[in-house]
């Protein structure tokens, strides 16, 4: 059953009047049977707002006539503020806070960690002023259940299992206005502590956490004021646009599936998968991991808003490493991602992918190193997400850096707001309410699961789809998307949000924190727990116009056509780079581009090939990547035809393009994914990795018996 | 602020009770010139000799028929690997060793009568040694040595020889690479550098041993565990306005796996329980307090019941709140008694670490006693060993107890200090001037490198007196000093001593219960924020009077070679002049809001039908000792304060 109740504030509301939707002010639904296939998976809320995207597409298409995706992004923005909502169902007017507040005081009633949180944040906002200072304006309490299974192997051998499950508190107490308060500066004593409590539900025991948490956050807010104040008056020339604003209030409850991993299966998957690298010995390490999580968060806070989120995760990441013969250092990874487990792949296709990996990095090792290359490069499969992650993913946050004497923005899109960011023609939407896209997974897809309605199109389409991919691909079926969720950190409920329409960039993802161009939140204010909220994408879909796709091998004609007017007489393809969260202990010690001085850095690049005008394919290896300026997105004049999922995990602290994390965990990384076809650059700069290299081992390598068949899974 | 909690957590976990390390990373000063050693004056009245309890000395672990498929394997890819350096490397490895440590632990913790999530893991670590030179100069040259050779990595825990093959490969291409650079550095650091002061091999030629032990078997019963964490952790309920507590069972069993090219191969195994308790409250003037408690055993039938456990917890919150308004202490000199815990640590930090071989060369350490061998250190009533080949002492076990130490060489007794006199030191296999041999104190924790380190050390005195008469000593040499008070000194939280000679040769120690003792006989007072500080060579001359009341501390010791289980023997002991310190303390206020209350039971409390009534699995004879050993301690614990009370007559010094 899902419980959504969103009493908006209809004064913080008025600037999105012109957003379908945004007059429903409660919109409280229950869903008795979720469809069969939502049912088998997952926590109700992401089945139920599949559901929502199903009908919310079906009226749209109503409302086009045509079922075309064109005015997405402001329909789903609006339409959003309903998801969860069962087909055709709509959000009437009704009472608003007091709807809310009585959803708001079910919800505190039935759980006993919520009542714990009410009940500390009543004394605290009241309770907390000290000798003549300020009471809080606002507190905001999150409890966050972390529970994670993470096994690993290598070479068909499992290492033991990390099983965890842990409970982490955060205070965020603020004193001031609105328009002014304790938050929001770089210089402050921080954002509070976040504390380890017992894992039992207990109102005592939370409320003990959460007093000295209140206490602690109080504290720092007084001194994080005087210290702002001691700044600003100090200062000319700061920008300020206001450091928090209203929202709701919303209430919104989830079911909690209990976590429940299977470590024989995590295990068997583990040990299938890395036994496939058995088969090239000359592979000196690599590991497999397989992480099954669930994050659960609960959030209250004294504006009243109420909100429950939980995000499952399981993610598999295959790393392995070598040298080549001159002794270079070569790695390469493959990864998937999926909410649940009978949502990866089939360990076959992983198993395939693996090897696929295994072969390309071990042929790797004889591969000539690249030379000097000034010139277009065609980015494909998983390479060209990472290219458009690298452009977008943090310049899309209209969050601003907190208060800083510093003139740099968080986003290198800040100045062009209103105006051209890509060619004409070009969209860019968030859709955290989209649990699915129909378009090519980048692994193997299990044809039995590709679904009943993978008809004759979509097989013809996936035979089309193969040559594109180091790892072949397949298409037509639905592809899920990890960046779903309904609520964000803030409490406020997840907008679908049209950025780019028709290269012209119209809006930021918003979290609370008020930005030059927006100041109210789009609910996409979402972090790590304890780092400073910001704006971070959840769905990214580039979606090119149609003039600018072209087929595989008109792209590569034009990319062959465009480096012989540089001069070169091949050109080159890169199909995978390094991934910052994925790294253990294996990749190469060559991250960060960057060179060259450009605003973005762009990761290693792990696999290229040079082809040349007969269409040869030659691996090269051992490149470094120029930086690149994000105005030479403007530059992007064709693409592929078929849309690509990519998923990673992006780092959630820091703002904006300064963000970052610690690993691909989901304590620190938030999953996302990006839509988009292949990518023709038209320039960029590739160039051997100097410096020294190991030797070879002078130990020859034990044998390996089995270049045999792999075992059998579990 | 999150590491903040992690890093206490581990102190908790590993050392709450604990001996903290001795960094040596100062660089190298010049030698003080030569000194004469000091004559120590014995200034103490004669007592009685005292009856020591009878110690457990198993001759040697139960062996297994075979030995685990590790040991195998590690010997294999050591032979391999020894042989394909020798035909390819320069320069040649001379000893290699491979010792893989499987550690399996449950933990299960709690607070205010509620879980935390109950952990466990399986972790198989392997660490590389690789030697490079010879026995006589070798990359581990502790004054020239150029580093490298040794390193750690985690291995699959399947019994896969074909993987575990493929891992340590890779550990011993690694760890050689580095063995060759550091060898080739001090190659070259010994010709540009002035002599060694001392000389000595840097590598002990020991006789290679066999001995494949039977495996310990992890046992935890978390059911009982979790109900026992619960309710212990629930009497802190009573004191909502304390910033935290833990009650915490940590279940270990370690089996360790070590071959070497010499031909040693060792195949040990044991379990090791702790039971700890912490409260921790932040007094009215900003000082942080914290109690804590730790009962060790090797076997689950030694650890403390759900009736000890909670009055444990109880205990400590009396201590606590008696704390949170006894008097800070001024800076003072002047006679002090330590209690046989208290004094036990105390030893630990002052003279054990001191007597650790390694430290007797590097010449960056202070070596405080390197040239004292034969010479009186301490008066002549007062004998120091340390004993690992002890597995208790009296009922209680000892932490510090093993078979090999972690080089392969069988524990010995070593009377370190013989009548005052500095006999010997702690060796592993790294030789000092004069001493050839390791005496089997070689130890780490996983991951680390091994140096010298103590097992169980022990003060035993010749000559006692009551433990009542300490006390009355005590007031005597207060009033021979016209002194109207002077300090007992109850229990000690850890310390730390520099040994480096970049620093002073000092130590500094924390007690946590310290009580004032007046000369005129009146109640003593109990108070806070006292530190000992001092200079180990001037304070064990110190030394007045011992007590008959040994006590034993057990615990867990931090250094250069990480964490080794440690014990610690002493009876209550009169110093005639110790110096005390302000502790440090912090500007916290206080929380502004009161506490909210936390009265009642926990929401998950388990009916009383709930998992304590699943039987205790100890033997019947081992259930009679436990209630033995306890019921001494209980009578202890008698003496401690009331919840409210902040004086108390102190007659029981803890006699174990």
């Amino acid at each position: 059953m899902i419980r959504l109740f969103s009493g908006v504030h209809s004064g913080a509301w008025r600037r999105h009047a012109h957003h379908v939707g945004l007059a429903m002010a409660v919109c409280g639904l229950t869903l008795a049977a979720p469809d069969a296939d939502a049912q088998r998976v997952r926590p109700r809320d992401v089945a139920a707002a599949k559901k929502a995207v199903r009908s919310k597409r079906k009226a749209r298409k109503a409302k086009n006539g045509k079922g075309k995706r064109g005015a997405q992004g402001q329909a789903a923005r609006g339409n959003a503020k309903c998801a969860g909502g069962p087909p055709g169902a709509k959000c009437g007017l009704g009472p608003d806070r007091a709807a809310a507040a009585a959803a708001r005081e079910a919800a505190i009633g039935k759980d006993v960690v919520l009542q714990a949180m009410a009940a500390e944040m009543q004394r605290a906002q009241t309770g907390l002023s000290h000798e003549g200072s300020p009471a809080p304006y606002r507190v905001a309490y999150t409890v966050q259940d972390a529970h994670t299974m993470l096994v690993r192997a290598e070479l068909g051998g499992a290492f033991g299992t990390t099983k965890s499950h842990n409970r982490a508190i955060h205070a965020d107490v603020r004193i001031g206005s609105y328009a002014d308060d304790s938050a929001n500066f770089f210089a402050g004593p921080g954002r509070g502590v976040v504390r380890r409590i017992v894992t039992e539900d207990d109102v005592g025991a939370v409320r003990h956490a959460l007093w000295l948490a209140s206490d602690d956050a109080y504290k720092a807010a007084l001194r994080s004021m005087s210290e702002k104040q001691v700044f600003l008056r100090d200062k000319n020339g700061i920008e300020r646009y206001g450091d928090y604003t209203r929202a709701g209030p919303v209430v919104h409850t989830a079911d909690v599936p209990a976590f429940a991993p299977d470590e024989a299966a995590l295990k068997a998957i583990a040990r299938r998968l890395s036994a496939e690298l058995k088969a090239f010995p000359a592979l000196q390490q690599s590991i497999v991991e397989v992480n099954h999580s669930q994050m659960r968060r609960r959030y209250l806070d004294s504006e009243g808003n109420l909100s429950e989120s939980v995000q499952p995760l399981v993610q598999v990441e295959v790393v392995a490493k070598t040298q080549a013969e001159d002794g270079m250092e070569l790695g390469d990874f493959v990864n998937f991602m999926a909410p649940r487990m009978d949502a990866l792949p089939s360990v076959d296709a992983m198993a395939q992918a693996v090897r696929t990996m295994g072969k390309t990095l071990d042929a790797l090792r004889t591969a000539p190193v690249i030379e000097d290359y000034d010139g277009p490069v065609l980015f494909e499969g998983a390479a060209a997400g990472q290219l458009m992650r690298v452009f977008l993913a943090g310049n899309l946050s209209g969050t601003p850096a907190p208060l800083s004497g510093s003139d740099v923005d968080a986003s290198a899109f800040l100045r062009r707001y209103g105006r051209p960011v890509l060619p004409e023609g070009w969209a860019v939407r968030d859709a955290p309410s989209m649990t699915h896209t129909r378009g090519l997974a980048l692994v193997p897809c299990d044809p039995a699961r590709a679904g009943k309605k993978r008809g004759k199109r979509a097989k013809k389409r996936g035979k089309r789809g193969k040559a594109t991919f180091a790892v072949p691909a397949c298409a037509g079926a639905k592809v899920p998307l990890l960046g779903h969720y309904t609520v964000d950190h803030e409490g406020v409920l997840a907008e679908d949000v049209g950025l780019v329409k028709d290269g012209i960039l119209k809006h930021f993802l918003m979290g609370r924190v008020p930005g030059k161009h927006e100041k109210t939140s789009n609910g996409h204010g979402r972090s790590a727990l304890g780092q400073l909220v910001a704006a971070r994408p959840s769905n990214l879909l580039v979606t090119p116009p149609k003039k600018a796709k072209k087929s595989t091998a008109k792209l590569k004609k034009e990319l062959l056509r465009l480096a012989k007017r540089e001069g070169y007489s091949y050109a080159l393809i890169v199909r995978r780079l390094a991934d910052p969260g994925v790294q253990g202990p294996l990749m190469p010690q060559t991250h960060g581009g960057g060179q060259g001085g450009g605003e973005l850095a762009v990761p290693v690049p792990l696999e290229i090939v040079k082809v040349d005008s007969k269409g040869n394919e030659t691996l090269v290896r051992g490149a470094r990547a120029g930086g690149l300026q994000v105005r030479q997105l403007r530059d992007i004049k064709m693409v592929g035809k078929k849309r690509q999922v990519y998923n990673f995990m992006n780092p959630a602290a820091g703002v904006g393009r300064f963000s970052f994390g610690f690993g691909s965990g989901p304590s620190s990384a938030l999953p996302t994914s990006l839509v988009t076809p292949d990518v023709l650059l038209p320039w960029l700069e590739l160039k051997p990795i100097k410096g020294s290299t190991n030797k070879l081992p002078m130990i020859p390598a034990p044998k390996l018996s089995a270049q045999s068949a792999p075992p059998e899974a579990e | 602020m999150q590491r903040t909690l992690v890093l206490s957590s581990l102190m908790l976990a590993l050392g709450g009770a604990g001996l903290t390390g001795c960094a040596t990373t100062a660089p190298a000063k010049p030698a003080p010139a030569a000194r004469t050693p000091p004559k120590v004056a014995s200034p103490v009245t004669p007592g009685t000799a005292p009856t020591l309890p009878a110690m457990r000395r198993p001759e040697a672990p139960a062996l297994a028929e075979k030995g685990h498929v590790l040991l195998d394997t590690l010997e294999a890819e050591l032979k391999r690997s020894m042989t394909e350096l020798e035909a390819r490397a320069k320069p040649v490895p001379y000893f290699m060793s491979y010792t893989v440590t499987d550690i399996e632990a449950t933990v299960v913790s709690g607070s205010q009568g509620l879980l935390a999530d109950t952990q466990s893991r399986h972790t198989r670590q392997l660490d590389v040694m690789v030697r490079v030179g010879d026995y006589k100069f070798d990359n581990f040259n502790p004054n020239r040595g150029g580093g490298g050779g040794f390193s750690s990595q985690t291995i699959v825990l399947d019994d896969d020889p074909e993987v575990m093959r493929r891992q340590i490969w890779r550990a011993t291409e690694g760890t050689y690479r580095t063995a060759a650079q550091g060898f080739i550095r001090a190659q070259t650091n010994a010709k540009v550098s002035v002599r060694e002061e001392t000389v000595a091999d840097d590598f002990s030629r020991e006789t290679p041993v066999q001995s494949i032990a039977k495996p310990a078997v992890h046992v935890a019963d978390t059911a009982v565990w979790e109900n026992r964490v619960r309710k212990a952790s629930a009497a802190f309920r009573s004191a909502p306005a304390f910033l935290g507590s833990t009650v915490r069972y940590i279940a270990t069993t370690t089996n360790r796996y070590y071959v070497t090219s010499e031909g040693t191969k060792v195949q040990s195994g044991q379990n090791g329980y702790r039971v700890t308790v912490d409260g921790r409250l932040l007094a009215e003037d900003g000082m942080p307090l914290m109690r804590f408690e730790s009962f060790e055993a090797r076997g689950p039938e030694a650890l403390p019941s759900e009736a000890e456990l909670s009055a444990a917890s109880t205990r400590l919150i009396g201590e606590l709140r008696a704390l949170e308004k006894a008097p800070v202490v001024e800076p003072w000199v002047g006679p002090v008694v330590m209690s046989g815990r208290a004094a036990a640590v105390f030893f630990h930090e002052i003279l054990g670490h001191r007597l650790e071989g390694h430290r007797q060369r590097a010449e960056h350490s202070g070596q405080t006693f390197a040239k004292d061998l034969g010479v009186q250190i301490m008066p002549a009533f007062i004998n120091v060993t340390d004993d690992a080949t002890a597995m208790s002492f009296g009922d209680t076990e000892l932490n510090g107890h093993y078979f090999f130490d972690d080089e392969g060489v069988k524990a010995q007794p070593v009377p370190l200090v013989e009548k005052g006199v500095l006999k010997r030191f702690l060796m592993g296999r790294q030789p000092i001037e004069g001493i050839a041999q390791s005496n089997g104190h070689g130890r780490k924790q996983p991951g680390r490198p091994t140096v010298a380190r103590q097992g169980n050390l022990m003060v035993l005195p010749d000559k006692v007196v009551p433990a009542d008469e300490v006390k009355t000593r005590l007031r005597a040499a207060l009033k021979a000093r016209g002194l109207p008070f002077g300090y007992l000194i109850d229990d000690i939280s850890g310390g730390f001593t520099n040994t480096s000679r970049f620093g002073p040769q000092a130590f500094k120690v924390e007690p946590t219960m310290v009580w004032r003792v007046y000369a005129d006989g009146r109640a003593d007072e109990l108070v806070r924020g006292v530190d000992v500080v001092g200079t180990p060579k001037t304070v064990l001359q110190k030394i007045i009077a011992a007590g008959d009341d040994f006590a034993v501390f057990n615990g867990v010791c931090g250094a250069e070679s990480g964490w080794v289980p440690v014990s610690a023997v002493a009876p209550s002991l009169l110093f005639s002049e110790v110096e005390i310190e302000k502790k440090s303390k912090t500007a916290t206020k206080r929380p502004i809001l009161p506490a909210p209350p936390l009265d009642g039971p926990a929401a998950s409390a388990p009916a009383a039908s709930g998992p304590q009534a699943a039987p205790q699995t100890a033997p019947p004879a081992a259930q009679a000792a436990l209630q033995a050993t306890k019921a001494t301690k209980a009578a202890e614990r008698a003496a401690a304060p009331q919840a409210d009370s902040t004086t108390r007559n102190v007659d029981a010094g803890g006699a174990q």
